[in-house]
């Protein structure tokens, strides 16, 4: 596994305080996305059909920093929309780095070189740029509906490594992946250098257009341990290793669908990163008004009986992990045996 | 067309211009409203017309309410149920005929097209 020390750190002690306030939820991630608007139209995401006054709309970096104090959650994402189209986007990430939240930057990497190249951001060990990538060439480009994006992220990707700036990788699985594609994939994405990769299953929006290429649940585990069997020693992941089992289908969780809340334009989503049900005005609302109860699966929500996407399910991998000693002990021998 | 039958064949609610009734009350076409990805129209139990985004609603606040980003973009605006009459399904829906099968369909036939011999010359 490839989280540095620091931020493991970071992430256990915020954790451990948590749990001896007594805090029963707790943020361990805000999604803050800043802008709806994006460079690419793919098929799976149902994060940007919205109306023009909604797509030229942003937050401002003040209203950015304000959710960021509420949430309090020691690491920032910046999903989006396309975070490198937000006209605020260096003096955003400079103003989170300035309060020392870990900061992944969620981009398909497009305009990236540009953005390196006139010196917008800084290389910290709090920024990561977190590139989106769903496979090899014909895959990842089939699954952003344009061809040579691919080339264009591998460009991007090497000229952040090579200015010595944190790089990680987001692959989002579909039904159909090829395992032995997936796993040539990894090796060419650790050939380059990057930091990590981060996996997840797609999640079956309910506005996305790719509705029949989301994965049930069985068949996700069926294809994550195809994947992630008998993993080469090369192979680092920016993740929880009980997560990453989770999706094999070796451990059991429920979500927890308030440890990555997501703020928007809209204000903070109900009930989580994936799910639009509605908006709560303030961070406190949002934790202490929304019916938790209606979600997750023992809830019998059908909209959450095949999700196992990484927004609900790595922060109950990473609770198992401080809760108990069989998971720590666990996340500590696949941490460091790199076995799942 | 109904909303259900909309919903059933994955048509748009584009259009759509319901009245509540017995049938179909207010707080069902709030919800479709929701749903929808594109602007509507609100119209107030006093005639007025206010055209925008509809992104959230609490029906289960004391008072029921929606908000609303207008046409403009401004600053949101928030409506109570009690002012509401109906909502029209005025603007384009964003969600609408985007399909994978058709990103498929058109990436094939912009291969074939480059593909193709080119027109010879005169």
């Amino acid at each position: 596994m490839s989280v540095p020390i620091s931020q493991m750190w970071t992430v256990a002690t915020y954790v451990l305080k948590q749990r001896l306030r007594g805090r029963g939820r707790y943020p361990l991630v805000l999604m803050l996305e800043p802008l709806f608007r994006c460079n690419l139209a793919c098929a799976g995401c149902g994060k940007i059909q919205y109306p023009g006054q909604i797509l030229r709309k942003h937050l401002t970096v003040e209203q950015c920093l304000q959710a960021v104090e509420e949430c309090g959650a020691p690491v920032v994402s910046i999903p989006g929309g396309e975070p490198l189209m937000y006209p605020d986007i260096g003096r955003l990430v400079a103003e989170l780095v300035s309060r020392r939240k870990y900061v992944y930057l969620c981009t398909n990497a497009i305009l990236l070189r540009e953005k390196l190249l006139a010196g917008v951001f800084r290389p910290s060990k709090y920024l990561s740029f977190s590139v989106h990538m769903d496979g090899v060439r014909e895959d990842h480009d089939e699954a952003v509906c344009r061809e040579g994006v691919y080339d264009q992220a591998i460009e991007a990707i090497k000229e952040a490594l090579a200015r010595r700036f944190r790089v990680t990788t987001n692959t989002t699985l579909f039904e159909g992946a090829s395992p032995s594609r997936v796993r040539r994939f990894f090796d060419e994405m650790m050939s380059l250098g990057v930091e990590g990769m981060m996996l997840s299953p797609g999640y079956s929006y309910a506005k996305a257009p790719d509705q029949e290429h989301f994965l049930r649940r069985s068949r996700s585990q069926r294809l994550f341990s195809q994947i992630l069997d008998g993993p080469k020693q090369g192979w680092r992941f920016n993740q929880s290793p009980l997560f990453l089992q989770f999706l094999m289908g070796k451990r059991d969780y429920e979500c927890t669908p308030w440890g990555m809340p997501t703020y928007n334009l809209f204000g903070w989503q109900r009930p989580c990163y994936l799910l639009q049900e509605g908006y709560a005005q303030s961070f406190q609302d949002l934790m202490t008004m929304t019916r938790w109860e209606r979600y997750g699966r023992k809830s019998g929500n059908e909209k959450c009986q095949d999700c196992m996407v990484h927004c609900g399910y790595e922060t109950s991998a990473v609770h198992d992990t401080f809760s108990s000693w069989k998971g720590f002990r666990d996340a500590v021998v696949a941490t460091v045996t790199g076995r799942l | 067309m109904t909303a259900s039958a909309a919903r059933e064949d994955d048509r748009s609610l584009e259009g759509w211009a319901p009245e509540p009734g017995p049938n179909l009350t207010l707080p069902q076409i709030i919800e479709w409203a929701f749903d929808y990805r594109g602007n509507v129209t609100v119209v107030g139990s006093d005639g007025t017309l206010l055209e925008g985004y509809l992104f959230n609603r609490d029906a289960e606040a004391a008072e029921p309410f929606v908000q609303l980003y207008d046409r403009d973009g401004g600053e949101p605006t928030t409506i109570p149920y009690g002012r509401i009459r109906t909502i029209r399904f005025s603007g384009r829906d964003m969600a609408a005929g985007q399909s994978y099968a058709a990103w498929v369909r058109r990436r094939e036939a912009e291969k074939a097209a480059r593909l193709a011999p080119p027109p010879a010359s005169p």
